[in-house]
Parts: structure tokens; C-alpha cells; sequence
């Protein structure tokens, strides 16, 4: 009985212990992006407002962190504390993707 | 002498405590600040080429700039990283919280200004790098003790200047440099004004007292003009950072260049012999310099 008591608290922690560290990071959340394909709703649609907009909306940016699930979207704010990269995307004068960077800003 | 019996208590206690209340020395272990970017090299980004860079290409280099001017005009990159150091911090004694006393550290700031055409092309660049040696107390966070970016004021605080010296004279000519809240010698008095530089002339352009505009050309020197560029005389009023500039016909002029106030503070503005050496570089990096 005291044995399986304990076995039963260790697999709680265990449990719970996944809870907290689970990943909720998606590896393909950047897949979708294609240089002369891509519009630019679409963006909007996926990833929601930028970070920042550049040239009359021409340049956007958003900033990603990275667990060992993918790519997480994270909150613009001052500082760069919680952010590890800057995805940059430019578009046409028609809204499609021309260029886009994943700009490495603090190490992982 | 006779100490009472709770006086022997209590100075028992206190040499006690004091055994036990120590002065830690912590090392501090070099680190990037909190906040801060990592993504600035030692030098400027080869991503940024003045004249050929337009805003896209050092946007996609770099990502988001920390600051930005109106209209995009120019752009700051900054980072902070801690090269290590020492926290002194007391330890009480029982399970009563460390406290902090002192904290000694080295500070590295980099900056990178960025300035751009109406067209979004790069017209000037500029990196900076300064390490920061102070004593702070407790756990106060680190602050830059010189200002980098003072090289973005001209911009954010009188645009006029800086579009008049940035049209000059010259085909292909591009700003390079500005410095406002400069100071000119004529005769025995100082005017105040700001002082630019292309990649071909040194520009002064004193300040009026009110109004628009706000500024007049005192002079503007081409580079061919420029004899010698050195630490000038010591002038009482300006203090050591004074700027000697000989002209090709022997002629001089002095120069001196001031700390900005913070915006919002009470700092007096005191002349900043690092703002003089900024000034000196760069006009010794402008191009044609036929009399050198």
C-alpha cells in the first residue's frame, strides 16, 4: 500500500513536471513562407499583428523564441528579454513576399 | 574598569554577529545585459554600406532597430554586455536575506547608427563602442556612462540643421557625421551652433537664439582646405576638449564639442572631449584630403 502510494505521488510530479516544461513551440509555424508566393494576409492571418512595420507596411517584422518544440510567437515589447529571433519579411508593391530573414537577436 | 554582567552579554553577541556577518566578494562572470540584443559585431555590419544599403537590407540584416526616427530617417542599434566584475555582498548571519553593498563591473556598449535618404538609401553609418568601468551600488542595473548615440540628436532635436548640411554643395556628397550643441571660437567668444560632416566638407552652422531658422552657415571647409585637425590650446571656457583646425592658408579655428544634456535631467552641459575625438576621426576620414 505505502509503496504504491509513493508510486503513485512520484508519477504526479512526473506528470506534472511535463506540464510545466511541455513544449508549445510548432517547427512548421514558418513553413508556409514562400518568396514570391506568400501575400502578405496571409502573414497577418498566421501570425497575427507584427512587431513593427516599415515603409507604409511594406516591412514587417515579428519576434519568435525557440523551445525544443518550434518556433513560439512572442509579444512585442522594450527590450529583447525573452526573444531570440526577428523574423523579417519584405514584400512587393502587390503584397507578395519578396525577401525574408529569421535575424538571430540573442543566442538561444 | 567593571562591565556589568549583561553589558559582557551583549558585547559577547555583538562580536558574534560580527564574526558571522561577512563581506562576500562575488565574482561576476561576463554576460550579456538583461534585455539586451547580442546580434553587434566589433565593428560596423558589413550589411550596411553607405550610399548602396537601403533600409530593407540592414532591416533584414539586423532586424528591428531600437530606435527609430521620425519617418524612418535614421535607426539605432544598441547592445550592452557585461565583460565581468565584482559584487560585494554582505551576508547576516542566520538565514536573513544577502544584501547587496556594491556592485563593480565592466560594461561593454556598442551602437550602431544608421541615417537614410528619402529614397531609403543608407547616407551615413556609425559605430561606437565604449567600455564602462564603474563602482554601483547595491543591485542597481548598469547605464551607459557616455552617451553613443549622441551622433542621433541632431535628427530628434533639430531636424533643420541636419537637412541643410546634409543638401550640401558638392555632387555625391552625404553626411557622415553630425555633432549639435558644438561651439565655435570667434575672437574671444564661443558660438554655439553644430558641426557636420560630409565625406567631403566640415560645415559649422551656428544657432539662432529663437526661432526658425534655426540655423546660419558659419563656414564650410572642403577637404582640401583642411591643413591639420588637432587638440587645440586649453581654453578656460571650453575646457581641454578643444579642437584645433589649420586651414591650407594657415588660417585656424578652434572648435570645441559638448556632453548633451539628458533629456528631462538637470546635467549641466559640461564640453566632452570624447564627442572632440569623434569629431577628429571623422574628419580625418573624409575623402580627398590632398594637403595631408
Amino acid at each position: 500500500m505505502r509503496f504504491s502510494l509513493g508510486l503513485a505521488a512520484l508519477a504526479l510530479v512526473g506528470v506534472l513536471t511535463a506540464c510545466v516544461n511541455a513544449p508549445v513551440g510548432r517547427q512548421d509555424l514558418l513553413d508556409f513562407l514562400q518568396e514570391g508566393v506568400t501575400h502578405r494576409e496571409e502573414v497577418r492571418m498566421r501570425l497575427g499583428e507584427p512587431s513593427s512595420q516599415y515603409e507604409s507596411d511594406r516591412i514587417l517584422a515579428f519576434r519568435l523564441a525557440k523551445d525544443s518544440g518550434g518556433y513560439v510567437l512572442v509579444k512585442p515589447g522594450n527590450t529583447w528579454s525573452g526573444v531570440g529571433y526577428n523574423l523579417m519579411l519584405a514584400f512587393d508593391d502587390d503584397g507578395v513576399l519578396r525577401r525574408h530573414t529569421l535575424v538571430e537577436v540573442r543566442a538561444p | 574598569m567593571t562591565v556589568p554582567r549583561g553589558g559582557r552579554r551583549i558585547a559577547a553577541a555583538l562580536a558574534i554577529t560580527l564574526a558571522l556577518t561577512a563581506c562576500v566578494p562575488i565574482p561576476l562572470l561576463s554576460h550579456t545585459v538583461t534585455g539586451s540584443r547580442e546580434n553587434l559585431g566589433d565593428s560596423m555590419p558589413g550589411a550596411i554600406v553607405e550610399g548602396k544599403s537601403t533600409r530593407e537590407d540592414v532591416l533584414l540584416a539586423l532586424g528591428e532597430p531600437d530606435r527609430r526616427g521620425i519617418d524612418d530617417r535614421w535607426f539605432t542599434y544598441e547592445s550592452a554586455s557585461s565583460l565581468g566584475g565584482v559584487q560585494v555582498v554582505l551576508v547576516p548571519p542566520g538565514y536573513a536575506e544577502p544584501a547587496a553593498l556594491a556592485t563593480r563591473e565592466e560594461v561593454r556598449y556598442r551602437v550602431v547608427v544608421v541615417r537614410f535618404d528619402p529614397q531609403g538609401v543608407v547616407t551615413a553609418a556609425h559605430f561606437a563602442e565604449h567600455v564602462c568601468r564603474q563602482w554601483r551600488p547595491g543591485f542597481e542595473e548598469a547605464h551607459p556612462c557616455v552617451d553613443l548615440a549622441a551622433g542621433v540628436e541632431p535628427i530628434a532635436r533639430g531636424s533643420s540643421l541636419d537637412a541643410r548640411a546634409t543638401l550640401g554643395s558638392e555632387a555625391g556628397e552625404r553626411l557622415r557625421d553630425s555633432f549639435i550643441d558644438a561651439a565655435y571660437r570667434r575672437g574671444d567668444h564661443w558660438i554655439d551652433g553644430a558641426a557636420f560632416v560630409t565625406n567631403r566638407a566640415v560645415y559649422f552652422l551656428d544657432r539662432a537664439a529663437q526661432g526658425e531658422p534655426v540655423s546660419r552657415l558659419v563656414f564650410r571647409w572642403s577637404a582640401a582646405e583642411i591643413a591639420e585637425i588637432a587638440w587645440g590650446d586649453f581654453d578656460a571656457a571650453a575646457g581641454a576638449a578643444t579642437v584645433r583646425m589649420r586651414h591650407a592658408d594657415g588660417s585656424v579655428e578652434l572648435l570645441a564639442f559638448k556632453r548633451l544634456a539628458l533629456a528631462g535631467s538637470d546635467d549641466s552641459v559640461v564640453f566632452d572631449r570624447t564627442r572632440a575625438e569623434r569629431f577628429m576621426d571623422t574628419v580625418r576620414s573624409i575623402e580627398n584630403p590632398s594637403t595631408r
